[in-house]
C-alpha cells in the first residue's frame, strides 16, 4: 500500500522511537501488557526472565475458570463471547477436552495476532497451556495458515518448549482461506474434513475435535489468559473499562503513514488517538472501516471521538470486531473500496448455502456497477438492500451477514459519493487500493 | 401454560443441504417459504400447535436432501451464542 496525500492533507510525522500517546502502547513500550518487553522476538529464556515461569493451575481448574469469570475476558477474534462461559460449557461435558488456539488471523488487514505470534510466541503458548488447564484438556492445537508471518516463530517456540519438558503443543496447518478461520471450520478441518463452517447449533465447546468438548480461542485471547493466570483478574481489570475490561490490540491501517501498525489500547482512548498514533492526519478522515473487511463503515467524524470500548461500540452500531481500524482519507472513493471488498468476500464464500452462493455475487455485481458508474439508477441501491434482506441470517456462517452489513454501511456512509456517481462522477482517483485484498483461490 | 404432555418443536434448517426442490414450502407454507432463488427460508419459531407440528414433520420428511429436521425446544432457554465469524 502506498501513501498518498491528495489536497491539503498530509500525514503527521511519527517517530517510531516514541512510546506514543498515553493509554496506547506499541511493541516494546513502557506500560504495555501483551506487547511489553523488547521490540523483537522473545525466546523462551527471555520470556521466563521477564515474566517468570507460568503458574501451574492444572490441579485447580475450577479456580482458574473463576478467575477468568472475574476478569471478564472475552473472545478477541471478534465475537467477544465470555471465555469463562466457553470453558464452563466444555467442562460440563465429561471426559478430557481439547484446546484449539485460533491463530489463523484470516482478516487480511489485521496484524494484531501476527504481532503476538511473531514476537511473543511463548505468551501465546503459555495461554494455550492455561486454556488446557482451565478446560482440563489433554490436547492443545495451534491452528495457523502455513504462509502466515509468525508461523516459523511459533514452530520454533514449540520446539524450544519440548526441550523444557512441557506438554506437547500440536500445530495444525489450515488452508489459506477466509472461512477456514471460523471456529467450526477449524474443528471440521482438524477432524479430517474440509475447512468449512458447520451447521449452527453444534457448539464446538460441547462436541468438537474428535467429538470431544473443544475450546476454540483466538491467539490474543489466549495471550491475555497467560497474563491473567499470572497476575489475576483484578490486575486485568485495571486496564480497559468496566464494560470492556482489559487491554485490547488494534491494527491501524489504510491512509496513515504506518499502515499495519499494531497498538495495545490500555485505557479508553478515542479512535482519533490511535489513528494519530498510526501516523494518520490529526483530523477526522473521510471514513473508518471498523472490525475487518466484512466490518462496518463509519463516517470519520462519528468515529473520531468515539471511545475504543468494544461493548459500548457494539451498542452504538460500530462493532470493533478483530480490532481493525481502517482509515479512508480524502480524495478516496468509499464505493470503489467497498465494491472491491465485496467482490473479494463473494469469492471467499464457502459455497455451501444456495442463498449465499446466489446472493453475494448478485450484490457484488450491482455494487461494482455503481462504483464503476455503469449503473446510475436510483433503483440499484434498493435492489442491493432487498438482496441483503434475502441473504441475511440464512447462511451457516457469518460471512454473508457480515458482507451484507459492510455493503449497507457503505451505502449509508458514502451517500454523498452515491449522488456523485449518479451524475457520472467519482471523487476517488481510482488508483491504488486503500484496502488491498489477497488473491482468492481459483 | 402448556400441559406436561405438550411440547414445542422447532424446525432446524441446514442451508448447506438445501438444493431448492421446494416441496417443503408446498407442504407447509405456514412455516417455510422460498426465497427468490427457490431456496427454503424456514421459520425458527417454536411450534406448539399439534396440527402445525404434523405439517412441519411432513415438510421434514419430503425433503430429498435431508436439509430439515425437527428439534425439541429445550424448556430452560434456548442455546445462547450464535456462531460468529472470527478473525
Amino acid at each position: 500500500m502506498t501513501l498518498v496525500s491528495p489536497g491539503n492533507w498530509a500525514p503527521t510525522a511519527w517517530s517510531g522511537e516514541e512510546d506514543g500517546p498515553e493509554g496506547v502502547a506499541r511493541l516494546g513500550s513502557a506500560g504495555a501488557r501483551l506487547l511489553a518487553g523488547s521490540a523483537s522476538r522473545e525466546g523462551l529464556a527471555e520470556h521466563h526472565a521477564r515474566l517468570g515461569p507460568p503458574p501451574d493451575w492444572s490441579n485447580r481448574p475450577e479456580d482458574l475458570v473463576a478467575v477468568v469469570r472475574e476478569s471478564g475476558l472475552t473472545g478477541r477474534g471478534g465475537g467477544y463471547f465470555p471465555l469463562a462461559s466457553k470453558l464452563e460449557s466444555a467442562r460440563s461435558v465429561p471426559g478430557p477436552a481439547v484446546v484449539v488456539v485460533n491463530a489463523t488471523e484470516s482478516e487480511p488487514a489485521s496484524a494484531k495476532d501476527r504481532t503476538l505470534l511473531e514476537h511473543r510466541p511463548h505468551l501465546v503458548l503459555d495461554g494455550a497451556q492455561a486454556l488446557a488447564a482451565a478446560a482440563s484438556a489433554d490436547r492443545v492445537i495451534v491452528a495457523m495458515h502455513s504462509g502466515a508471518a509468525g508461523f516459523g516463530s511459533i514452530r520454533a517456540a514449540i520446539e524450544e518448549r519440548k526441550d523444557h519438558g512441557a506438554a506437547a503443543t500440536e500445530l495444525a496447518i489450515v488452508p489459506d482461506r477466509y472461512v477456514a478461520g471460523e471456529s467450526s471450520a477449524l474443528v471440521a478441518y482438524i477432524n479430517g474434513g474440509p475447512a468449512l463452517p458447520a451447521p449452527r447449533g453444534v457448539r464446538t465447546s460441547i462436541s468438537g475435535v474428535g467429538g470431544r468438548p473443544t475450546v476454540v480461542s483466538n491467539a490474543e485471547t489466549a495471550s491475555h489468559l497467560a497474563l491473567i493466570a499470572r497476575f489475576g483478574a483484578k490486575w486485568f481489570r485495571e486496564a480497559g473499562t468496566d464494560l470492556s475490561p482489559g487491554s485490547t490490540l488494534v491494527t491501524v491501517t489504510g491512509d496513515v503513514a504506518l499502515p499495519g501498525s499494531v497498538f495495545e489500547v490500555l485505557q479508553p482512548v478515542s479512535f482519533g488517538t490511535v489513528i494519530t498514533a498510526g501516523g494518520g492526519s490529526p483530523a477526522p478522515p473521510q471514513a473508518v472501516l471498523l472490525g475487518g473487511y466484512a466490518g462496518t463503515w463509519v463516517p470519520g467524524d462519528r468515529a473520531w471521538g468515539s471511545t475504543l470500548d468494544a461493548t459500548r461500540l457494539a451498542r452504538a452500531g460500530m462493532p470493533l470486531g478483530c480490532g481493525l481500524v481502517g482509515v479512508l482519507g480524502p480524495g478516496r472513493c468509499g464505493l470503489v473500496e467497498a465494491a472491491r471488498l465485496m467482490a473479494w468476500l463473494s469469492d471467499e464464500r464457502a459455497g455451501q448455502c444456495g442463498t449465499c452462493t446466489m446472493g453475494l455475487p448478485a450484490v457484488s455485481e450491482r455494487l461494482t456497477g455503481i462504483a464503476e458508474g455503469t449503473q446510475r439508477g436510483r433503483r440499484e441501491v434498493h435492489r442491493i438492500v432487498a438482496l441483503g434482506e434475502t441473504i441475511s441470517g440464512r447462511g451457516l456462517c457469518g460471512l454473508p451477514d457480515g458482507a451484507v452489513a459492510m455493503v449497507e454501511s457503505a451505502l449509508s456512509t458514502f451517500s454523498e459519493e452515491l449522488r456523485l456517481h449518479r451524475k457520472g462522477r467519482c471523487s476517488g482517483g481510482c488508483d491504488d487500493p486503500v484496502f488491498a485484498v489477497p488473491r482468492s483461490r481459483p | 401454560m402448556s400441559k406436561p404432555d405438550e411440547h414445542e418443536v422447532q424446525i432446524v434448517f441446514d442451508a448447506s443441504r438445501c438444493d431448492g426442490f421446494g416441496m417443503c414450502a408446498v407442504v407447509c407454507p405456514e412455516l417455510i417459504t422460498l426465497d427468490r432463488w427457490g431456496f427454503a427460508d424456514a421459520s425458527r419459531q417454536p411450534i406448539a400447535d399439534p396440527r402445525l407440528q404434523r405439517k412441519a414433520a411432513r415438510a421434514v420428511r419430503c425433503c430429498p436432501k435431508g436439509a430439515l429436521t425437527l428439534a425439541d425446544v429445550p424448556d430452560a432457554g434456548r442455546a445462547a451464542g450464535a456462531a460468529t465469524m472470527s478473525a
